[in-house]
């Protein structure tokens, strides 16, 4: 019984967003820069896929765990789990046998279907056809063995709580703990929408037209992989399970006590340089503007710097082979998504609340 | 085919495979539908009405009559053999009728042609010329129009001509078949003998005939056709005046609760099990003569739970026990829906729920578990700290200590706030003080310096009370006999005579109060309530001054020395300073509260004004204003939440502590009433944040009560039909009523109206009877061995009585001594006019056909033979018996007699109505439940059969007039 509760403690407190988030991000480079060619063999994705599912089901065991995994809403998630691990899995593996063969001087694997053109009767109709009845038997076994989650009628004055927006919005919602809503609501969703909107203006290299390859595009993969798994699933994954009750956070085998409290003496940056460093003697400013001079200042200089770190340092090549304009915008859509995860590990070395925080103006960043 | 991207192979095997599973799907989702829940249970209701429909058919074959049956059945064979002797006849007849229907037929098709045609032409001539003639232009038509008049005219004549064709052929039709059936008589009349002895089995085979499962049925209610018109169906009833508000919008409520509870309101299913079980009180629900017909009603109404769904656990079944719940989650997969606000109330609240729709009176009659929460309510005082609307102007329901001092000693008072338990077993009031989260040494003594607090603080409020009647005591016997006999047990308990009623009724328990009161008080009060508590329900007894001696002596020698032997709390100022200051601390005057400010006002504070400001803070703390009147915090709020919606209260809004139990309202409930500071267990809390409700430990019965109370008050909005309005009469009897219940008329009287019995053959009976007692004449307990010798009961009072006598009886009932013989006393209840004036009304509304509101006795006048007769049924019937006339019976008449019981006839004229009294002698039970006088005339024979020529009418007539002419002062 300790040793149950040993292992379930550690994993609880191992899936703090701090400590899962930031091991996230360091597998993530690992598996695409290291570790690549290991992660494309076949019974990686098995071990995977097992080790998965024995997760999953020997955690049934414990009923906080099972209550959270089997409620209709989350069957779904559970199997979308299963399935980005496979098809990220089957990208990179056939990524890793493309580059061999260019590396070897050989065609892609796939140089027809990349190169010429197919029927759409029967090649395309049939198979569209195929995947429909698919799709429909899946819906009608999934209706029948699972009644359709209704709840109580909603009324505007009790709100559920955890209130929970649906699972594919949970990342969005995620992102509302690190930001003010009219960031995390509004411009952020705006910017994933107009930045995949410009790929493909902005992407112009024409290598990987058709088949996978990454070492021909490198930049492209590893960042919209980062925002795709890291910062949209994964954010769904600690929506869905791991936040309960006041949206704190809670453990996969920790009871959802709605009266657990967490500390949350989060502190704005101007706050800190005033009352912290005592600069004016620790008074605040009464002009704002003023008050958030620095919190401008990072904003502005995150972005300045930023821009001129990628032009002259790390991006360099993009800059001469995409021209200004294109440039430009990348460096703004790049920056603008690292901000979530830099955002989110100040608040967690630091309690920073806002970088720059006027509510007067309901304006905060 | 080499150039085709995919392998056709492979695609075709894809296809075959995905063929199959769509088919297994398809085949599936039909058998899913197919088999659902209430389907099964429809199936099942068939098999078992068949079996009844069947045994019905089976019982009205036994119940025929074998020998009429037979001779009808022979009276049939000979007719038949009469009639064919003449078949011939009978043949031609035949013929001839078919030939005048096939005639008649041609004839009238062709009166209707003609007449449609000439409806066509009419139309024509109005829509031309009949807007002119109605304007009155009628002279200057033209010839054309005429020509068309004409025309009409001369069609009418074709079609009449037409019609009188038709109807001489209907005519020679009839009596064609007039003759006929005179030549077929005999048939026809053994035939209608036949039937006669087979109605029942006639309508029985009918009624199973429409239910047999025929081949279309079964066709019918197959896989996938039963999509079109199946015999297995939801059942549903629209609910008229219940709307399910969805915040955004409110709806009619549907409830399909009958298409499983097949047999819900047809009788016949008693026995058997759900969901087949019919209604266990269908003539007070769901029956189609009961008040609450289904189709108004519905089901959720009452029972709540999900009333669209159709599946056992999804309507949100309630268990009402943990056994129930096991044998539920074994045959049913029963499982809590989580997300159902309006879940099943168990069965055992169900009663509390009436509330919902019964909103305007005090009581609803025959749900005597919410009438006794309602009790409760009333007696334990809830209200006094928590709100509940229609609560607002109850009287407070603990005693003024705007004068306590006069009566109680301070010594007793901090004894009794710190525990009234300890003081008398059956205290009303709950104990505040050293309760269950009072766990550590430094709290205990922060509650005793907090008692010792509000004794000082309420002498200091006090009044000074000299009691104005001091007396000697007298003898205990004599006292204790008079309290058994004239009616103080109408009200109070004493344990010598059987705590019968509990801790929860009109007035305080009195077997401990000689260690309570002093003697100069009790005598005081004895002789007049008032003087000490003017807003006292408790009514005069008119007792002489060796009587009150007498009482006194008794209630003095009634006393509790263990009480007596404990010494008070005592506290120290230490204590009490720091008591004090945790209330400062948090006084809004003193914020922000520094120590030195707090300590500052804390040290101006000698000894007795620390104590009155620490009871000051504790009053306003425990709320002891809710429920006793204290000097200055009359108005004050009560300080409980408010529970006028607290049976819809989401159960997340309860706090449960750290406990871990079922999450309902009614559980949570019953935990609080039970020990209302549990949810403190296990938890740090500052003294000041302890809870504070005070505990009155309820026992089962009494928090059931309570529970089903609090279910019962909702925020639901329930519209007529459902909801119950009053009528008129209703309101005034219900005003009435109230009064009734202010002054406990019905602890001795049984009173027409309050809670109604329920018929015998009830399953609930024996359960509905023993809580009836608890709110209904109980002081008919102590008269078991003869109810006539305890307070008469108030049946049909409103027909017997003229107002202009009640109202100054009720004022001063000693005036009028009715039946010398009972002890029991009609208590002076110096009420307010209004409210003497509320009970006669309601008696007469009551009894609905009594006039209203006043008459004027007439004097009766006698005629001789009127006169004799009477005279002689009185004698023969032996009136004077049991009652007198214009004297007082001796006590030797009384003695083993019924003299004194019956009231005396000099009253008659003014009290009674003439109607009542012919009642009543026709039929003493049915005016008068129970009594001893006895019926003369039973089914109207006449004892007396040479008095009036034996007329039992006229003899009662003369009987009546003559007592009520006895009344009229003649002897």
């Amino acid at each position: 019984m300790h040793i149950v509760e040993l292992i379930t403690g550690t994993i609880n407190s191992l899936c703090q967003p701090s400590l899962l988030f930031t091991a996230a991000v360091i597998v993530f480079f690992l598996v695409l820069f290291k570790w690549r060619s290991k992660f494309a063999e076949v019974r990686t994705i098995i071990w995977i896929e097992v080790l998965m599912a024995a997760f999953i089901a020997v955690s049934m065991l414990h009923p906080t765990f099972r209550d959270i995994v089997t409620k209709p809403d989350n069957v779904p998630i559970v199997g979308m789990l299963f399935l980005i691990a496979f098809f990220t899995w089957l990208a990179v593996s056939k990524m890793v046998k493309n580059d061999d063969r260019i590396a070897a001087g050989q065609d892609v694997e796939n140089k027809k279907e990349a190169k010429e053109l197919v029927f759409t009767w029967p090649d395309l109709v049939f198979s569209e056809f195929l995947c429909s009845i698919a799709v429909w038997v899946g819906l009608v076994v999934w209706s029948i063995l699972l009644k359709a989650p209704l709840e109580e009628p909603a009324n505007p004055v009790e709100t559920p709580n955890p209130s929970k927006a649906p699972w594919y919005f949970l990342g969005l919602q995620e992102m509302l703990v690190y930001y003010d809503p009219w960031l995390a609501g509004v411009v952020f969703p705006g910017l994933i929408i107009v930045g995949l909107i410009l790929v493909p203006y902005i992407d112009i290299n024409p290598k990987g037209n058709g088949y996978f390859t990454f070492n021909e595009r490198k930049f492209s993969i590893t960042s919209f992989l980062f925002g795709f798994l890291i910062l949209w699933i994964l954010l769904i994954v600690y929506g869905t399970f791991l936040r309960g009750p006041n949206w704190n956070f809670f453990g996969p085998y920790e009871v959802w006590d709605i009266h657990k409290l967490e500390v949350l003496k989060n502190v704005n940056l101007s706050e800190y340089i005033y009352r912290e460093f005592r600069l004016l003697g620790g008074k605040m400013p009464e002009n704002v503007l003023v008050r958030e001079f620095f919190g401008f200042v990072a904003v502005i200089g995150y972005f300045v710097g930023g821009i001129w770190l990628l032009q002259n340092k790390l991006l360099k090549e993009f800059y001469e082979k995409l021209g200004k304009a294109r440039f430009y915008i990348l460096a703004f859509l790049v920056l603008s998504m690292a901000s979530l995860p830099i955002k989110m590990f100040l608040r967690w070395t630091i309690n920073l609340k806002y970088i720059v925080a006027i509510p007067e103006a309901f304006f905060n960043i | 085919m080499d150039d085709r991207f995919y392998k056709k192979e492979t695609l075709i095997k894809v296809f075959g495979f995905l063929a199959v599973a769509m088919l297994v799907a398809s085949l599936w989702m039909i058998l899913d539908d197919f088999g659902r829940e209430w389907k099964g249970y429809q199936r099942e209701f068939t098999v078992l009405k068949k079996k009844k429909l069947d045994k019905a058919v089976e019982d009205a074959k036994a119940a025929i009559d074998a020998g009429s049956l037979k001779k009808a059945q022979e009276e049939l064979v000979s007719a038949e053999g009469v009639i064919k002797g003449h078949q011939k006849d009978v043949d031609d007849a035949d013929k001839a009728i078919d030939e005048l229907k096939t005639k008649e037929k041609i004839a009238t098709g062709k009166y209707q042609d003609a007449k449609a045609i000439w409806d066509v032409q009419k139309y024509h001539y109005e829509a031309d010329y009949g807007h002119n003639v109605a304007e009155g232009h009628g002279d200057h038509l033209g010839k054309k129009a005429e020509k068309a008049l004409t025309r009409l005219e001369d069609n009418w004549k074709k079609v009449l001509e037409v019609r009188n064709q038709a109807s001489v052929l209907q005519m020679e039709l009839i009596d064609a078949q007039k003759k006929r059936a005179g030549l077929i008589a005999a048939r026809t009349d053994a035939e209608k003998h036949l039937k006669l002895v087979r109605t029942e089995l006639d309508k029985q085979e009918l009624a199973r005939d429409a239910e047999k499962f025929t081949l279309t049925k079964l066709i019918r209610s197959s896989p996938i056709i039963d999509l079109a018109s199946p015999v297995f169906r939801l059942q549903q009833i629209v609910l008229p005046g219940i709307r399910d508000d969805f915040y955004f919008a409110s709806v009619q409520r549907v409830d399909r609760c009958t298409t499983c509870h097949l047999a819900i309101d047809t009788p016949g299913f008693e026995g058997e099990a759900n969901p087949f079980k019919t209604h266990p009180k269908l003539d007070l629900m769901l029956g189609s003569r009961s008040p609450h017909p289904l189709d108004t009603i519905g089901c959720t109404a009452c029972h709540e739970g999900r009333g669209q769904a159709t599946h056992f656990v999804r309507s949100a079944h309630t268990p009402q026990n943990e056994d129930q719940k096991r044998v539920w989650e074994k045959k049913y997969g029963w499982r809590e829906m989580h997300h159902v606000m309006e879940k099943m109330i168990p069965l055992q609240y169900t009663e509390g729920k009436c509330r919902t729709c019964h909103k305007q009176t005090e009581y609803v009659p025959r749900a005597q578990k919410l009438d006794r929460g309602v009790q409760m309510v009333k007696s334990a005082g809830c209200y006094g700290c928590h709100r509940i609307e229609g609560w607002d102007h109850v009287r407070k329901p603990a005693p003024s200590l705007k004068r306590v001092k006069g009566k109680l000693t301070r010594e007793w008072i901090l004894k009794w706030i710190r525990s009234p338990k300890s003081f008398n077993n059956h205290a009303r009031m709950p104990a505040a003080f050293h309760q269950a989260n009072i766990t550590t040494d430094e709290y205990k003594a922060y509650n005793d310096a907090e008692i010792v607090a509000l004794g000082d603080y309420l002498m200091e409020l006090s009044e000074d009370y000299a009691p104005n009647h001091p007396l000697a005591l007298g003898s205990v016997e004599k006292g204790k006999e008079l309290v058994a006999s004239i009616g103080c047990l109408g009200c109070h308990q004493i344990d010598d005579f059987g705590q019968t009623r509990g801790r929860f009724g009109q007035a305080p328990d009195l077997s401990m109060v000689g260690s309570k009161v002093s003697r100069d008080w009790l005598t005081s009060w004895l002789k007049d309530p008032r003087h000490y508590w003017a807003a006292t329900v408790m009514p005069s007894l008119r007792l002489t001054d060796p009587e009150i001696s007498d009482i006194a002596a008794y209630l003095m020698s009634k006393r509790n020395s263990e009480f007596e032997g404990t010494a008070a709390p005592a506290t120290t100022e230490e204590t009490q300073r720091k008591v004090l200051r945790l209330y400062v601390q948090r006084d809004p005057k003193f914020a922000p509260a520094t120590d030195e400010k707090v300590d500052k006002y804390i040290g101006t504070l000698d000894a007795h004004n620390l104590s009155l400001e620490l009871g000051k803070n504790s009053v306003m703390r425990y709320g002891c204003f809710g429920c006793h009147e204290i000097k200055g915090l009359e108005k004050t709020p009560g300080i409980g939440v408010e529970l006028t919606e607290e049976g819809t209260k989401p159960v997340n809004k309860l706090d449960f502590g750290l406990l871990h139990f079922e999450h309902t309202n009614f559980a949570w409930f019953d935990k609080k009433l039970e020990n209302t500071r549990i949810f403190d267990s296990g938890q740090v809390k500052e003294y000041l944040d302890l809870l504070r409700m005070p505990n009155y430990e309820f026992d089962e019965p009494e928090r059931g009560s309570l529970i089903t109370f609090l279910l019962g008050q909702t925020a639901q909005k329930i519209l007529p039909p459902a909801a119950k309005v009053l009528n008129a009469r209703e309101a005034k009897m219900e005003e009435g009523l109230r009064v009734v219940h202010k002054y406990n008329c019905q602890g001795c009287h049984i009173v027409e109206g309050m809670f109604e019995s329920l018929a015998d053959e009830a399953p609930a009976r024996e359960e509905h009877e023993k809580l009836k007692r608890l709110l209904e004449g109980r002081i008919l307990v102590h008269y078991e061995e003869d109810d006539s010798l305890g307070p008469p009961p108030l049946v049909t009072e409103g027909r017997r009585v003229h107002p202009d006598w009640v109202y100054p009886f009720l004022q001063d009932p000693g005036r009028t001594p009715l039946r010398t013989k009972l002890k029991v006393r009609m208590p002076s209840f110096q009420m307010p006019n209004e409210e003497y004036n509320q009970i006669v009304s309601y008696w007469a509304h009551y009894s609905g056909d009594a006039e209203y509101p006043y008459r004027q006795p007439k004097a009766v006048e006698l005629s001789p033979t009127e006169m004799e007769a009477a005279k002689t049924l009185f004698t023969k019937l032996q009136c004077l018996n049991c009652h007198t006339v214009n004297r007082n019976p001796t006590p030797e008449e009384m003695e083993g007699g019924s003299k004194g019981l019956a009231p005396d006839f000099i009253h008659a004229s003014k009290r009674l109505r003439k109607e009542w009294v012919v009642a009543l002698l026709q039929d003493p039970n049915k005016m008068i439940p129970g009594t001893r006088m006895p019926g003369f005339w039973p089914d109207g024979q006449s004892p007396v059969p040479d008095v009036l020529g034996g007329d039992s009418k006229r003899q009662i007539e003369a009987v009546a007039k003559y007592v009520l002419w006895l009344g009229q002062g003649h002897n």
